[in-house]
């Protein structure tokens, strides 16, 4: 009996821990399947935004395609217009008015060396000369190696005829003549050493030797051209080495050593077309050394040596004039402050420059340059202050002072000065100018008054005329122009 | 009056009726490169202007975020480039290196 009754109490307390267990899993299972369906629908939403995202990425892809699509038919398009064409212009145009005016001395005498009567104390004057001066330039660039420059000119006063006339090569372009278009800048160059210490440029054809270093600014231009304009202002066909001396000497420092030719006097009749037949005119090649010693883009210093073999005079005994007679020596030395100070804002859009210069004529045997049988030697010096005009913006003033001796004779021809080169000056020169942006660069104006003062006879021919006799005594320009660039 | 004075008159009020727009100046930018940049990056002012393209250049100018992208061309000169003379002179680098950027096709000297 009481096997039976264990047995049964066993069996009950098994029967309850069976059921307890139960229960438990009972409630694990049910926590696990609301845990199942929570993940199902996490799943769904994810699912739902990833679907969602898909297609707006879809449709994305879809417009930057037929975006590309648009822009690829435009490409085309522009491509089919203008890839051959591998010549990008710009445009120049300036339109001028001109108040002229000479006054001869009292004293004035001929060329020949006779008293000039019929022009001694007479006043010359115009006071409405009109200009036009149109410059197309061309830019091809192939990379930043290799490039071609150009530009093509007009330079015309307003009623002039279309017939060329004798005007020299050497500033055709450069001041007011016909209304034929003109070569005035037309070279390549090739860089090449970039890894040398000294990298190094190839050039050749028609150089950017007019409005060089200094005389941009009378130009109201801002980049000058090649040269040093105190003894070098002249189109000229050249060929040019460039040394890059940057990583070796100063900053900014570089030479270039150019060799041209200003003259010759070949003729083109058949059947020997090419040949010098005129045994007293020969080539005038010049060799011509501009460097820059030091630019930090605020200071600048160049300097320039010129030689011009065959340059023109007379033989001594009188029996021919205007023929080779020797050899010219050029050399200059200039400089510029561009920002006097960045603590006062005046002072730092101020420019302030000096130069000096010199030049030596010396004739070969038997022949006269300047009317001497001897070297004469001829200095100037130049100096500018600009200024802003405050009462516009970027404006600016500016104040040139120049001085040339007896026998100055520089190579500036091609200044654009309708009264002839004021830095060839033998005498004092005086010149005021207002700089005026009116559009940026785009559109400009420039009032600029220039007077010659005159202690030697004036500086306009080469070397055949005699400095110790008068003719001018003064002259005088006011000009006013307006100028688009783009 | 003299003939003198009546033309100089003339262009004086000629010239008094233009109105003048701000400007920059690409010139100016180079320049201001080769003063304060030049020896800096170790590189020339046609190379810094052609890291990038004119719409690159241009993109970063209406950002606002100029400075970044040339400080991206020339690492050293990120103290120029964050300075306060930075700001007074960037619309003049800003038309400088668009005038001659990777595909401007200007050339940048003779």
């Amino acid at each position: 009996m009481k096997k039976t009754t264990f047995s049964l109490v066993a069996a009950m307390a098994v029967a309850g821990n069976l059921l307890g267990d139960e229960a438990a899993l009972q409630a694990q299972i049910q926590k696990l399947m609301e845990r199942i369906e929570q993940l199902e629908k996490a799943q769904g939403t994810i699912q739902t935004e990833t679907k969602t995202t898909l297609e707006q990425t879809q449709t994305t892809l879809q417009e930057i395609k037929e975006e590309q699509t648009a822009q690829s038919d435009m490409l085309s398009r522009v491509n089919a217009q203008s890839a051959n064409d591998n010549i990008k212009w710009d445009i120049d145009f300036r339109t001028a008015y001109h108040n002229l005016g000479y006054q001869y001395a009292d004293n004035a005498m001929k060329a020949d060396g006779t008293p000039d009567t019929a022009n001694a104390g007479k006043k010359l004057t115009n006071p409405s000369l009109f200009t036009n001066r149109l410059w197309l330039g061309m830019g091809s660039k192939v990379n930043n190696d290799l490039f071609f420059y150009g530009q093509l000119a007009v330079y015309n006063y307003w009623g002039a005829d279309t017939v060329a006339t004798s005007d020299k090569v050497w500033q055709a372009n450069s001041r007011p003549n016909e209304v034929d278009l003109g070569l005035r800048q037309a070279y390549f160059v090739y860089k090449f050493g970039n890894d040398w210490d000294v990298p190094m440029s190839f050039s050749a054809g028609r150089r950017a030797a007019t409005d060089g270093f200094l005389a941009n600014h009378r130009e109201g231009t801002a980049k000058p051209g090649s040269p040093l304009a105190h003894i070098t202002n002249m189109e000229v066909d050249g060929a040019m080495v460039q040394f890059d001396l940057d990583q070796v000497f100063l900053p900014g420092s570089y030479l270039k050593v150019v060799y041209g030719r200003a003259h010759d006097p070949i003729g083109r009749t058949m059947p020997t077309p090419y040949i010098d037949t005129n045994a007293k005119d020969d080539q005038v090649d010049f060799l011509v050394l501009p460097m820059s010693v030091y630019d930090n883009g605020q200071h600048k210093l160049m300097a320039q040596y010129s030689m011009i073999m065959n340059s023109k005079g007379d033989r001594i005994d009188g029996s021919d004039d205007k023929i080779d007679a020797g050899t010219t020596h050029l050399a200059a030395v200039s400089y510029q402050l561009d920002g006097l100070s960045e603590e006062n804002e005046f002072l730092e859009e101020s420019t302030l420059f000096a130069s000096a210069a010199m030049s030596s004529t010396n004739p070969d045997e038997g022949y006269r340059m300047l009317e001497s049988g001897e070297n004469k030697t001829g200095y100037s010096v130049w100096a500018g202050f600009l200024f802003p005009d405050m009462m516009t913006d970027g404006g600016r003033f500016g104040l040139e002072y120049n001085y040339g001796s007896k026998y100055w004779s520089p190579m500036t021809w091609a200044e654009d000065s309708a009264i002839g080169s004021k830095i060839a000056t033998r005498g004092n020169a005086y010149e005021g100018y207002w700089n005026i942006p009116i559009v940026g660069k785009n559109l400009t104006a420039q009032i600029r008054y220039t007077y010659l003062d005159h202690n030697h006879r004036a500086n306009t021919t080469c070397y055949w005329d005699n400095p110790l006799e008068p003719n001018l005594d003064h002259s005088q320009e006011l000009r006013a122009f307006v100028r688009y660039k783009y | 009056m003299t003939s003198w004075k009546k033309a100089a008159m003339a262009a004086l009020i000629g010239f008094s009726v233009f109105s003048t727009a701000a400007h920059a100046d690409a010139q100016k930018g180079i320049k201001l490169y080769q003063k304060n940049l030049k020896e800096t990056c170790g590189m020339s002012g046609a190379a810094f202007a052609a890291k990038f393209k004119q719409a690159e250049w241009d993109k970063a100018y209406k950002a606002g975020t100029l400075s970044k992208k040339m400080t991206e061309a020339c690492p050293k000169g990120k103290a120029f480039f964050e300075g306060d003379k930075y700001k007074k002179v960037e619309s003049h680098l800003y038309d400088f290196v668009h005038e001659y950027a990777k595909d401007s096709g200007n050339i940048p000297s003779c």
